[in-house]
């Protein structure tokens, strides 16, 4: 099966090399015509502009101010391989993998690489109108969705953000979630994503979630990687909020030290519609979120919600931006993050108040616990004001155990290492408290305090490797 | 139930009869009658009440910055060999470089070779002043109405002064006083002449050439600022005071300051900065370099005022300066209090490098734009060495169109055990169409360290201000009480006399900004 995959796999063009971008843009060039033959035409409609603006752009280096924590170009140097010829993975992820949140009943979808795994595909029926599908559905004829295509796309900033329109250059499929106008989807959805692969592999992930007028719906995406083999993820999520719809997302990775994954999404908030989106990294190699929310409409709302927990040489960098475009909009961010042995974490949150967003209110918070003079923690909390009748705030630190707290435990007779991870379970746990699914909250709760035992392994929940760790 | 339009209306027929009075104290170009009620009616019309030029005789250099020009400047300074090729290494760095622009700023294009690079009003007397009469009476009559204490009967107010016009530095006082304790307080160029192994030892050691493309420039062509010398164990007895002035058309100001504080000893500086109205932009990039030695303390203050340019935004100073102290010794101690009302872009980061064990380091800042004014400042406090603390209070006060950033650093460095930073920076909105933002940086690489950073934004009180005006209190009155309230942290930081300036330039600045 190995043998067979790693065929499949084209090599990026090692001539002509000069720099990390001209490897990327090599293989564009030279495979042009298998990248076609093989995606959805969305992706095909888009890819000469994304060229142009990843020609002009490049890798972003650490001087643009967006990227300064994080070194994109040595990411992406290494030769990864890409399956353009798209031949599917022979292995059901069910028999491989299941990512277990006891008592959390959840419509489950693969997406193995980049590809959704349609051999398995939820049993339960989703209510009427509900699609989740490859973003080739809705293009093809007999297709019961009448979705103009102006709704589709459009949110990425492939012409200002490099990794967006890389991802677009090279993309080839996608997943389409969409909820009709008053639905409400009772049961969350949830979106495993499997890397796998013999080789190093790059994948490129593209998700499309367009929630109409006052459907709702509860996402919980995972990241998983079933090989101990270098990935390089780029995924670009766009998410529409129609007006008075709400939409809790909820994005959990636990990959292992090999995989880098840079994620980008942006969302439109409509009037009186709710965003809540989560990002709850556990395990990772190099991680960079940015997360662009617009709240376009009147009283538009948005939490952005980050916990991580890094060790090793784990680089965990979330960056943000609200955008605050229309009155009496609120806005609310906690992040935390726990940075400990040689990791690095950064967090840079933007909240911009635009002249015509009267009685904004916006709160931000950062708070971070550095275990170890090798951990390093950035952080970074901005406010750009426009409007004068607003209230925002934001506050930010960064410190280590409180004595006083340590003591008092000890002097109960809870040794001090049991004494530090309760108190560094009590500082994440006000980030997972704020998560509405109950059982996957219990869950998190279980696996934060395994991750800080040193229990939790590159990915517990994997049946496949069953090495308990690495 | 009273009404609050109708007060607002009261307050607003008020104003027109207190304008007439306003034009002639103007026009007699006198300082304001006492009392904070008359004084604020004063100036409703709001205009720059230091923009005056004045009409020395000033020898200014041809336009152009050059490698000549370089040499000029030096030779006409008769600096040693050592100066003029720091001054042309600096010189040949600048080239390379190009102008930043990650500021929150727009900047006007400058064209560095539109500008003169020296400006001397004290040229026709060959050795510069030796006497209080011997200064130009013209220029004597400038600081007396920029109420500077240079004459010996304000010595009750115990200042000590160095007047530094356009590129010169025109009169220090005190100087035999000062030196009986071995305090060295001069012109830099003078300093160069007389103690040439410190100034040697010390330019630049704080903030390189190569520091950026504004210290480089300034290394280049800087032509005066104050020299500071505080001896081992010595308390100066008195508030050093430095007042600088861009007078000339067409110049730009490159003062250079440096401040030695050796040992136990301990010193107060204040600086304030005044230009005359100019429909162009001016340019002011200088230097301050503070050096603290063990258990020594400087204090730190400027109340800057430099032209703002007019209601649409036209001429103003562009105030680029690079301002840093080092923190050399053992519980060393440092405080910047800045007061920032002037100017028509503030762009400067007063900063300390914590480098000496237990060194404490503050930083008080009151930025005040209005009209199409734009700042962007605040502080780096570097961390550098165990149990250091450093604290930021930072009050951004924006009106008409105006933009106000606050922008900081906050890095605790490895080695910096038990570090301890809190930050709080805090804007006030007064107009719809202004801008207030916060980019507070933070990286912590010490798992002892303590940072804590908060911020708030929000619009003046209703409330307050309703409170105010039932009691009779005008609005424009109850703004300026709301303002000073605001900003009081930083102002009682400030020595008395220029608390007492500042409060005045607060008041002066936001006029007629709500309403």
């Amino acid at each position: 099966m190995q043998n067979s995959q790693s065929a499949t796999v084209t090599a990026p063009s090692q001539e002509g090399r000069a720099g990390g971008e001209a490897q990327y843009i090599d293989l564009f060039r030279s495979e042009r015509a298998l990248l076609d033959a093989h995606s959805t035409p969305f992706f095909n409609e888009r890819r000469e502009a994304a060229l142009a603006a990843f020609e002009r752009m490049g890798f972003p280096s650490r001087k643009v101010e967006r990227y300064r924590y994080t070194d994109v170009a040595a990411a992406f140097a290494p030769d990864y391989g890409l399956n353009l010829s798209r031949l599917r993975i022979p292995a059901n992820p069910y028999e491989a993998f299941r990512c277990d949140v006891p008592n959390l009943s959840t419509s489950v979808y693969f997406v193995v690489n980049d590809q959704l795994f349609k051999e398995a595909l939820p049993k339960a029926k989703l209510p009427e109108g509900v699609v989740v599908d490859s973003l080739a559905a809705p293009f093809l004829e007999d297709s019961p969705l009448e979705l103009g295509r102006s709704v589709l796309g459009g949110l990425s900033a492939l012409d200002s953000d490099p990794i967006s329109a890389l991802n677009a250059m090279l993309g080839q499929e996608g997943l389409l979630i969409y909820i009709p106008a008053g639905v409400r989807v009772e049961r969350p959805i949830q979106v495993v994503n499997i890397l796998r692969s013999a080789v190093p592999l790059m994948v490129n992930r593209h998700v499309q979630i367009i929630v109409e007028a006052g459907a709702e719906v509860q996402l919980l995406f995972c990241d998983h990687a079933a090989d101990d083999q270098d990935f390089l993820a780029t995924q670009t999520v766009e998410v529409r909020v129609g007006e008075g719809a709400r939409v809790e997302l909820y994005e959990l990775e636990e990959t292992h030290a090999r995989c880098r994954r840079f994620s980008n999404l942006t969302a439109d908030v409509a009037a009186g519609a709710h965003l809540t989106h989560a990002t709850l990294t556990l395990t990772c190699g190099i991680t960079r979120n940015q997360t662009d929310v617009v709240l376009s409409g009147r009283g538009a709302s948005v939490n952005l919600y980050g916990c991580a927990i890094a060790d090793g040489e784990q680089h965990v960098d979330n960056n943000t931006l609200i955008d605050h475009r229309a009155p009496g909009c609120k806005s609310r961010e906690l992040y935390k993050y726990v940075v400990d042995e040689q990791s690095t974490g950064a967090f840079a949150g933007r909240v911009l108040v635009r002249e015509e967003a009267q009685q904004t209110e916006s709160q931000e918070t950062n708070a971070n616990l550095v275990c170890t003079p090798e951990a390093r923690m950035y952080t970074q909390p901005m406010l750009e004001i426009y409007a004068d009748d607003v209230q925002c705030s934001h506050g930010s630190t960064v410190g280590q155990m409180n004595d006083d707290a340590l003591f008092y435990m000890r002097q109960r007779g809870i040794s001090e290492a049991e004494a530090r991870l309760l108190l560094k379970q009590a500082f994440a746990s006000e980030v997972i408290n704020q998560i509405t699914l109950t059982p996957l909250r219990d869950r998190l709760h279980y696996l934060i305090d395994k991750r800080f035992r040193g229990e939790l392994s590159h990915c517990t929940s994997c049946r496949m490797c069953g090495k308990g760790s690495l | 139930m009273i009404n609050t339009d109708d007060i607002e209306q009261k307050a607003g027929e008020q104003q027109p009869s207190a304008r007439p009075d306003a034009a002639e104290l103007q026009a007699a170009g006198e300082r304001q009658p006492e009392g904070q009620n008359a004084f604020v009616r004063s100036v409703v019309d709001k205009t720059y009440e230091y923009g005056f030029t004045t009409d020395v005789e000033t020898e200014v250099i041809d336009r152009g910055l050059t490698e000549d020009t370089v040499r000029l400047i030096s030779q006409k300074k008769g600096e040693p060999d050592w100066l003029l090729e720091f001054r042309l290494k600096a010189f040949r760095y600048w080239l390379t470089q190009e102008q930043p622009t990650w500021g929150h700023l727009k900047m006007p294009e400058i064209d560095y070779q539109a500008i003169s690079y020296y400006a001397d009003p004290t040229a026709k007397k060959k050795s510069g002043p030796k006497s209080l009469e011997e200064i130009d009476p013209e220029l004597m009559k400038t600081f007396d109405k920029l109420g500077i204490p240079l004459e010996e009967r304000l010595a009750l107010s115990g200042t000590a002064v160095d007047a530094v016009m356009d590129s010169v530095s025109v009169k220090t006082t005190f100087r035999e006083k000062l030196a009986e304790q071995g305090i060295i307080f001069c012109s830099i160029s003078e300093a160069v002449r007389e103690h040439p192994e410190l100034v040697r030892k010390y330019l630049g050691s704080v903030v390189p050439y190569r520091d950026n493309f504004f210290a480089a420039l300034n290394s280049a062509v800087f032509s005066d600022g104050s020299f500071v010398y505080i001896p081992k164990g010595v308390r100066c007895p008195m508030e050093l005071s430095t007042y600088f002035r861009i007078n000339a058309q067409g110049t730009g100001q490159f003062e250079r300051t440096l401040i030695v504080c050796d040992e136990d000893a301990y010193v107060s500086y204040l600086e304030g900065c005044t230009a005359p109205m100019r429909d162009e932009n001016q340019l002011h990039a200088a230097i301050v370099e503070i050096v603290v030695e063990a258990r020594a303390e400087v204090k730190y203050s400027t109340v800057q005022n430099w032209y703002p340019g007019d209601k649409d935004g036209r001429g103003g100073v562009l105030n680029l300066v690079t301002k840093r102290g080092l923190l050399r010794g053992q519980d060393s101690k440092l405080s910047w209090t800045q007061v920032e009302t002037g100017s028509a872009i503030t762009w400067k980061y007063p900063s300390c490098v914590l480098a000496g064990e237990g060194s404490q380091a503050e930083f008080y800042s009151v930025a005040v734009t209005n009209n199409h004014q734009q700042a962007d400042t605040g502080t780096k406090m570097i961390h550098l060495a165990p149990r250091t603390r450093s604290t930021i209070i930072s009050k951004g006060i924006s009106a008409g169109r105006s933009q106000n950033s606050y922008r900081g650093l906050v890095r605790v460095a490895a080695k910096a055990e038990g570090a301890r930073n809190y930050s709080s920076c805090d804007s006030l909105l007064l107009s719809s169409a202004c801008g207030a933002h916060t980019f507070p940086y933070m990286d912590v690489q010490n798992p002892t360290a303590v940072v804590e950073h908060e911020a708030t934004t929000s619009k003046i009180s209703e409330d307050q201000l309703f409170y105010c005006q039932q009691r009779g209190i005008p609005q424009e009155e109850a703004v300026g009480l709301i303002v000073n309230g605001y900003a009081k942290d930083v102002l009682q930081k400030l020595p008395m006399e220029f608390a007492v300036e500042a409060q005045k330039l607060l008041s002066v600045s936001l006029e007629g900004t709500v309403g």
